[in-house]
């Protein structure tokens, strides 16, 4: 399962805001990468051109030496890259094991059936064993829109995971969350890294967590890559410390 | 497999009971009734699967509906084709000429959507005024159409034609009860709920819809072809708006969260004609005002409302929350189908 990402020279601009502007950043497989920055640094903005939702406006992303830009976000799918949400995006009327169950089907390119029941056993089974590695076993009977915001983070996730992708992009995934409630979010994220062994990419706000789990992390600010490398690296990078961490803690 | 066995068996009870039925009741009025009901109720369901299921707010279904009338009547009166190859063309035809109509109107959404599929129906509509060598014009097919014995089948016997009817309205409704609880099924539901997060798990969301165009708009024919033996003619008024708006309404009468929800709308559309006609002339009258009480005052399908009801009376204590929220999801309804596509901006 390879996996290496090479964004070269990404740039994207919004009419005259460069929302993302010469970013060039490689992602070796299976690694806990960090994505930081100020509100508006263009984190977002970054998942959504890798993921095929926005086109750049120049540069390059290339999956294994494939080139990915001018792909639909199905094809990126399939090679294997998959994202949550920053606002978790779920099925409101199904319940939380439905859903597991038509991703799955949908990874399985089985859900063009006309004829078959839903969700037949064996996505169901895939779908819990998955549903129980993120600890929603408890919920999977509930419906979607009346799950607790954490669990609908989580469902968020679980619903990425069921491609069983390569790369996870994950846009803070502890948004709106107490500290308790954060930290029990990334331990399960770390565990899922160790069971699945994809490549992770989140976007995060809080520096403990960043610190504690990345072991790679890029800051950009304004558009920009404004320093990269391993944790203790960039926490000693005087840029950093008066642009960001200075002003967040 | 036993849901299966257990689904063949309700199909096939419910045609014997309609052979029991042709057999005892000689009231022609009630038969005439029931098999009225066969013809627009599938038109109903078959929209449903549109509205209700994928979320898209067709206002041109009744182009489908028309086109399935139109062409089996043609094809009867003018060639020596059976009922079976007949109809068989018509639902063929009816499919093809949905794939392009719906190629174009299922890349849009929202208003887009419904506008472009009124549009196209109304040039249809136009066409079938245009062309009165094939198509009677303004008058339509007058005159009959024949009913060719078939397999051992004669429709001109009032009993057979009635258990016909029967028989092709649960074959279709069957045939859409599995495809809206198959895979594809959950597919247009996703479609409906989030689309933009469908994308995302790796949904051909075009291929899908434009799939759910095609199937609706034969289920339409067909529906259309049961309509079209009843009257025993093919009238523009098939493939008109106000066609496309009652089915709708049938719709929202019924209640888009239950399967049957639009057979009911449907029936009750009816009895509410019937009644109307016997006593006044103001027919839009009347039934602006039912339009009025289901969507101001019940605030949803009828289905819904007794099923909410049932539940708030056998439940009210241990699930008073719940109903509520049953309730708040079925209120909106087919506004929600409609709109629901506003809220993916969150990427
Ligand atoms: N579709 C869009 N059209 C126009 N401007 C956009 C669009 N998406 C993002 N922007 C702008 O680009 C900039 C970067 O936005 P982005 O959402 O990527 O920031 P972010 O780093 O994810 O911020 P946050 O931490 O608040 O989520 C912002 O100024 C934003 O307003
Ligand atoms: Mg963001």
């Amino acid at each position: 399962m390879r996996g290496h990402l090479q964004i070269s020279n990404l740039t994207k601009s919004f009419g005259g805001l460069n929302a993302i502007r010469d970013v060039t950043m490689a992602l070796e497989p299976g690694v806990r990468a960090a994505v930081i920055g100020p509100n508006g640094a263009g984190k977002t903005t970054l998942f959504n051109m890798i993921t095929g939702h926005l086109s750049p406006t120049a540069g390059s992303i290339r999956l294994d030496e494939g080139e990915l830009i001018g792909l639909r976000p199905g094809a990126i799918v399939r090679r294997g890259i998959s994202r949550a949400f920053q606002v978790a995006s779920l099925f409101g009327t199904f319940t939380v094991r439905e859903a597991m169950a038509a991703a799955v089907l949908s990874h399985r390119q089985r859900l063009f059936d006309l004829i078959g029941a839903f969700p037949a056993p064996a996505a169901f089974e895939h779908a819990r064993h998955i549903l129980s590695l993120i600890g929603l076993s408890d919920v999977e009977k509930s419906r979607c829109d009346t799950l607790s915001h954490g669990d609908r983070k989580l469902l968020d996730i679980a619903l990425a995971l069921a491609l069983e992708p390569r790369i996870l992009l994950l846009d803070e995934p502890t948004a709106g969350m107490g500290r308790d409630e954060s930290r029990l979010m990334i331990d399960r994220i770390y565990r899922l890294w160790e069971a699945e062994g994809m490549s992770l990419v989140f976007i995060e706000h809080d520096m403990d967590i960043v610190f504690g789990i990345a072991e790679q992390v890029f800051v950009l600010r304004n558009g920009a890559l404004l320093a990269s490398g391993e944790p203790a690296e960039v926490r000693r990078h005087p840029q950093v410390i008066e642009a960001y961490l200075g002003s967040a803690t | 497999m036993k849901g299966t066995l257990k689904e063949v068996a309700v199909v096939v009870t419910i045609i014997a009971g309609a052979v029991i039925f042709s057999g005892l009741v000689e009231s022609g009025s009630v038969r005439d009734s029931i098999i009225r009901l066969c013809g627009v109720g599938l038109f109903a369901l078959s929209l449903n699967l549109l509205v209700g299921y994928t979320g898209l707010l067709s206002f041109g279904h009744a182009m489908f509906f028309g086109l399935g009338a139109y062409t089996f009547a043609i094809l009867l009166r003018t060639t020596g084709f059976g009922i079976p190859l007949a109809a068989a063309c018509s639902i063929a035809l009816s499919g093809a000429v949905a794939a392009v109509v719906g190629a174009i109107c299922v890349r849009l959404t929202h208003v887009y959507f419904a506008f472009l599929t009124l549009a196209i129906q109304m040039l249809f509509y136009s066409l079938l005024i245009a062309c009165s060598g094939l198509t009677g014009g303004e008058q339509g097919l007058i005159g009959g159409i024949p009913r060719p014995k078939f397999l051992g089948v004669d429709l001109m016997q009032p009993g057979e034609y009635f258990v016909f009817n029967i028989a092709i309205f649960v074959a279709a409704a069957w045939a859409l009860w599995r495809i809206v609880r198959s895979p594809f099924g959950a597919a247009l539901r996703m479609i409906r709920d989030n689309p933009q997060r469908a994308v995302f798990l790796g949904v051909d969301v075009y291929r899908t819809k434009l799939a759910a165009f095609v199937l609706a708009s034969a289920f339409a024919a067909i529906a259309g072809m049961l309509t079209a033996l009843y009257v025993s003619g093919a009238y523009p008024n098939f493939a008109f708006w106000t066609m496309s708006g009652e089915g709708l309404f049938m719709i929202m009468l019924g209640g888009v969260n239950g399967f049957a929800g639009p057979v009911v709308g449907a029936g009750l559309l009816l009895l509410l004609d019937t009644v109307v006609n016997a006593y006044t002339a103001h027919r839009g009258l009347f039934l602006g005002l039912a339009i009025l009480v289901t969507s101001l005052g019940l605030r949803k399908g009828v289905v819904d409302f007794v099923r909410d009801a049932s539940d708030g009376r056998f439940a009210s204590e241990r699930t008073g929350g719940r109903s509520k929220e049953r309730a708040s999801g079925a209120q909106s309804g087919l506004h929600e189908a409609a709109i629901q596509q506003s809220n993916t901006e969150g990427v």
